[in-house]
């Protein structure tokens, strides 16, 4: 499964509770009121399980973690992809 | 009005006056009672939320409670009663360390920093902190734990969301304790429990539900941290 269908099906599933109706690729995670800061570090820790990499200190921000798209270039970038 | 930080300026007399006939007409009136408790940490908004009960109710009419417990700073415990010997006010003291650890606070707590730092045990000193220049750029807040041996070494790791809500979710469990024992104390004299959230934490949420937000009334919930500062200036 494609990084970007693995990381929408969490935050599906996870946070809205089974309603994707205003989720897309871009959706703001936090300005969109989807996930709060916990709840950032409950995606952190899935993406090291799920992809086996490890998010630094420094990483923790909204360019790598704040929508889909960001977390899919983040993550491949990660693995080396 | 022009917006600056002049917006937040009070007239802490009037102040003074407005909360204290609200307390009086809540405590008398609305609740029927003799009197009210007050939590005294130390700090200065309990400091003036004691002010303003002795001022509404007299010294005769309301007690102070100091609930420390042995990882409080005993300066806490300091101030608190010098508050009280400043008002004339009658106080109660109950180290709540055992109440604590028969709700294995202290043990659960520390499992879960054991789980980050195997070597941690009561000899070290933990510390939850949040990183060092937050406001620098715009990124996510995170809390990290750090630990500090005997010999004064630190070591300082990120704490996962799960761990967090374990910390916080024992170090809650120390304000509800506190709500019981200041009921348990407005109880046996009919008096009500005051509160001591000010407006700035509670914007923030920053309270524990049933814990320091389990109260009657709420005198300085209206004031921002900076107005509390303002009427405890007037006051000293």
């Amino acid at each position: 499964m494609e990084v970007a269908e693995v990381v929408r099906e969490f935050i599906i599933e996870y946070f809205l509770f089974g309603d994707d109706e205003n989720l897309n690729s871009h959706t703001s995670f936090i300005e969109d009121g989807i996930v709060d800061s916990t709840g950032i570090l409950e995606l952190v820790a899935f993406l090291e399980e799920t992809f086996s990499i490890h998010v630094e200190d420094e990483a923790l921000i909204p360019e790598n973690l704040d929508c889909i798209s960001n977390v899919e270039r983040y993550v491949l970038s990660k693995m080396g992809g | 009005m022009r917006f600056s930080k002049a917006v937040l300026d009070i007239d802490p007399g009037k102040e003074i006056s407005r909360v204290s006939e609200f307390i009086r007409e809540s405590t008398f009136k609305k609740f029927r009672s003799r009197g009210a408790v007050v939590g005294l940490s130390g700090g200065v908004d309990s400091a003036v939320v004691a002010e303003f009960l002795v001022q509404a109710l007299g010294r005769e009419g309301v007690l102070g409670v100091l609930l420390p417990e042995k990882e409080s700073n005993p300066i806490s415990t300091e101030y608190g009663l010098k508050q009280a010997k400043k008002l004339g006010i009658e106080t109660v003291l109950v180290d709540i360390t055992d109440r604590l650890k028969t709700l294995k606070v202290y043990e659960e707590r520390d499992s879960v920093i054991r789980d980050v730092f195997p070597e941690f045990d009561s000899s070290f000193r933990f510390h939850v902190t949040l990183p060092q220049n937050l406001l620098e750029k715009d990124r996510i807040n995170y809390h990290n734990i750090t630990i500090e041996d005997k010999e004064g070494k630190r070591q300082t790791q990120r704490i996962s969301a799960k761990d967090w809500l374990r910390i916080s979710a024992c170090q809650n469990m120390k304000q509800r304790v506190r709500m019981v024992e200041l009921y348990h104390h407005s109880e046996v004299s009919h008096y009500i429990v005051a509160g001591t959230t000010n407006k700035t934490e509670v914007c923030q949420g920053f309270f524990v539900k049933y814990g320091d937000g389990g109260v009657d009334l709420e005198p300085v919930s209206h004031l921002y941290k900076t107005q509390v500062y303002s009427v405890a200036r007037y006051l000293a």
